[in-house]
């Protein structure tokens, strides 16, 4: 598949979300799972309240380390905790989050109504979160290839610097292209983990262009906020520490939106390649 | 067995819960510091620009965080008790630190004694508090408790020269103490120039020289070793030991050029080993030799200008006026980035020349200073220097002329570098001037105006302490004074200054009513 032809597929995959946006119980799944990222990053941020700080410190001591537990150096390691924290929450609370709202996609794109709305998740949240293990692992992998540059090099040469981001990223982009699909496949076909795995490969490769498109899309433009949260020593030495936890705050929202937007459209791809793949 | 699980459980939660609520105050003392911090930075760009009252509730944000901050949350003597008394005793210093500067005594002094009282397990505030302790005794004279409240930063803290704060300081504490000793017997027995061997100071100085003869035993390899024994060469210097402190130098130097890793200037050594000689013997000969070999020896020290320059002041001392003109030229020719020294050095010139009836060259020299080095203090000084000639030669055309002429340089001085802090000591010289043109009423506005810029500052306090006296003696004037001094008080409540001013302007306008 060509290049425009492709985009056209991608684009045609987000305008079919796009009316879906107006219905609040869509909303729903991408609600909750923002819900439970505020709520992790504020027991994060707000470790030292009295009445969070029994579930606040081992936490953050966990993550962090006992140096995070200072002002300001917790800000300056919050993306990091954060970031972990997440990758927890994506194989635990995301992949059932994004389960249900597949499920609520499919309907609407036109699946055939089965047998309740809870039935095709409920029974398959092992799967589902075995499903969601490996790309997190890809993901602490290609962080850990990251940190073998050596920081010298990383500090003196913007072209490293940004020669690491860049290919970080497209890897990223892969990872979360390849697996974009296994959800869907334990979801609406009722595959194992491994099978909906192997699946999402194989459909990927055959609509690999759309579906990079439509994952780079939500990727590229929240990728502001992540390189922001790269560069927090600038917050701490020059603005307000607390700005930090705002911008986390802002990735949440921005997730939400784009959460929504790409579930939805790799929902409408797989109806769409599944049919083809029959 | 439900229930038991749970009674063990919150058990365990409630003894963590102890050490995990430590850790949040803690954390919300650094956070509530940290910015207290910032803003007191951000204040001390241009202190002089910030209102007292600005400062009085920075001081405040500093006292209720050292109130609110439970330091009881963890057991005594572990780590995180330790943390929180730091934070708690570092927000005390800064308060009082901040009340010091708006010249309030009972604040600074309140938060210094809780820091003493309760905070003794932070020996590096308990040491910061004493120093000042030490240098407010050193400001009123009470040489020998500042030499005591100095004597207790050794208690506490170890040396380590060149590292910022109290631990730098403390090489030149024992010093310091002997020093103050010395001072102590000499103010008890003014004109006894035994004082200065008096049994209690000869205490002290073997104390000082036991402490660092102890310090170079314990890291003989150590820069500590080596400022030790700089000091050691002071302490041989200041009870006449002259061959023992030449002794020192010489050995130090040797070190230090023999160590290229050494951060210390061997030019300085041998500057210091000048200085030793010059108080060794009358005779200059030896003095200059050493003089001469700084800059010969050691030409990119920054010791080699001031070398020069103290060459020229000795020579003029002597009366070699050739000489010390020679060490000046040598001055500005190669020296002529070290722009402060050089100004001193012109300024000794022009005096010089005047000395040896060279008018013109010195007036070339005076009026030549202030276009060279704008603002330094030897420029603000020529103009007054032209004046103190005239007056010698009893020329009164010419000294209205030079006071007027004075009077003009420094009003262009003012519109030319209006910031703040250069604008104050031009202003200082303007009122001079006005006064000596008896343009009484100016001065004196102008001695006040001075005043009015440095609101909630002590060097406010002393100007206008300065504008009553002026007022009082110069202009003959009771009432003005009394209203001074009365306006005074009312701005330095809390500064003894504050309170005497008050009761001067009471009995003043008593006086005055009679």
């Amino acid at each position: 598949m060509n290049l425009f032809l492709s985009l056209g597929v991608a684009v045609r995959a987000y305008r079919s979300v796009l009316p879906l946006m107006l219905r609040p119980s869509y909303w729903l799944p991408f609600l909750v799972l923002a819900a439970v990222q505020f709520g992790a990053l504020g027991l994060l941020v707000g470790f030292h309240h009295p009445l969070l700080a029994p579930l606040g410190v081992p936490l953050v001591r966990l993550l962090g380390g006992e140096k995070a537990m200072h002002y300001p150096a917790l800000l300056l390691y919050l993306p990091g905790m954060y970031s972990r924290l997440v990758l927890v929450l994506a194989v635990l609370v995301a992949s059932v989050a994004v389960a249900f709202a597949t499920l609520y996609f499919a309907r609407a794109l036109g699946l055939e109504a089965g047998s309740g709305r809870g039935a095709r998740v409920h029974g398959r949240v092992p799967s589902l979160v075995l499903v969601s293990v490996p790309p997190a692992l890809a993901i602490v992998g290609l962080s850990m290839l990251a940190g073998l540059v050596p920081p010298q090099l990383f500090l003196d040469s913007s072209m490293v610097r940004w020669s690491v981001r860049g290919v970080l990223l497209i890897a990223v982009i892969l990872v979360q292209s390849f697996v974009s699909y296994s959800t869907a496949w334990v979801v609406l076909q009722g595959h194992s983990a491994l099978a909906a795995l192997r699946d999402s490969i194989r459909v990927t490769a055959r609509t690999f262009l759309p579906t990079v498109l439509v994952v780079s899309f939500p990727v590229l433009a929240l990728y502001p906020i992540s390189y922001l949260t790269q560069r927090v020593d600038l917050f701490i030495g020059k603005l307000e520490p607390e700005l930090v936890s705002a911008l986390l705050a802002g990735r949440i929202v921005g997730e939400l939106f784009f959460g929504f937007l790409i579930v939805g459209a790799i929902t409408r791809l797989f109806l769409w390649r599944t049919e083809t793949v029959r | 067995m439900k229930a038991r699980l749970f009674v063990c459980l919150s058990v365990a939660l409630c003894a963590a819960c102890g050490n995990e609520q430590g850790v949040g105050s803690r954390y919300r003392a650094e956070r509530a510091l940290w910015h207290l911090n910032r803003e007191y930075r951000r204040l001390s760009i241009k202190p002089e620009l910030v209102e007292s009252e600005t400062w009085r509730n920075l001081a405040q944000g500093y006292e209720t965080l050292a109130q609110g901050t439970d330091t009881s949350a963890s057991s005594a003597g572990d780590p995180l008790a330790q943390d929180i008394h730091t934070l708690v005793a570092r927000a005390l210093v800064n308060a009082a630190q901040i009340h010091a500067g708006i010249g309030d005594s009972t604040a600074m002094r309140a938060n210094y004694g809780r820091v003493i009282a309760e905070f003794q397990d932070v020996p590096l505030l308990v040491g910061e508090v004493k120093l000042a302790q030490g240098r407010m005794h050193e400001y009123a004279k009470l040489w020998v408790e500042a030499a005591k409240a100095y004597e207790t930063i050794l208690e506490h803290i170890e040396p380590q020269p060149g590292e910022p704060g109290v631990p730098g300081l403390v090489i030149e504490i024992p010093l310091r103490v002997a020093r103050l000793h010395r001072q102590a017997s000499m103010d008890a027995a003014p004109g006894d120039t035994s004082a200065v061997r008096s049994a209690p100071v000869q205490a002290a100085y073997e104390q000082a020289e036991e402490r660092y003869r102890r310090w170079i035993t314990a890291k003989p390899e150590s820069r500590l070793a080596l400022e030790s024994r700089l000091r050691l060469a002071d302490v041989a210097a200041d009870c006449g030991r002259w061959q023992v402190a030449m002794g020192e130098l010489r050995q130090i130097e040797a070190q230090i050029a023999a160590d290229r890793s050494s951060t210390l200037d061997p030019g300085n050594v041998r500057l210091s080993m000048a200085m030793v000689q010059s108080r060794a013997s009358a005779a200059p000969g030896p003095t200059r030799d050493l003089l001469l070999s700084v800059p010969r020896d050691y030409p990119k020290s920054p010791a080699a200008a001031q070398a020069l320059l103290t060459l020229a002041t000795l020579d003029a001392r002597q009366g070699a006026v050739d000489e010390a003109l020679d060490a000046l030229d040598r001055l500005r020719d190669e020296y002529a980035g070290a722009t402060s020294l050089n100004a001193n050095g012109m300024l000794l010139r022009g005096r010089l020349l005047e000395r040896e009836g060279r008018w013109p060259e010195a007036l070339d020299v005076f009026r030549s200073l202030p276009v060279r080095h704008p603002l330094s203090d030897p420029a603000l000084l020529a103009p007054l220097e032209v004046v103190a000639h005239y007056k010698r030669v009893e020329d009164a055309t010419e000294t209205a002329a030079a006071l007027e002429r004075a009077e003009r340089e420094y009003r262009e001085l003012l519109t030319r570098y209006p910031s703040h802090q250069t604008t104050l000591p031009i202003r200082t010289k303007l009122a001079q001037v006005l006064a000596m043109q008896h343009r009484n009423e100016e001065a004196l506005v102008e001695l006040m105006g001075i005043a009015d810029a440095l609101p909630g500052n002590p060097q406010g306090a002393s100007i206008m302490l300065q504008a009553a006296k002026f007022a009082y003696n110069d202009m003959g004037d009771r009432k003005r004074a009394a209203e001074i001094l009365g306006n005074l008080a009312q701005r330095y409540p809390n500064m003894e200054v504050g309170r005497w001013a008050a009761a001067e302007a009471v009995r003043l306008r008593e006086v005055s009513s009679e």
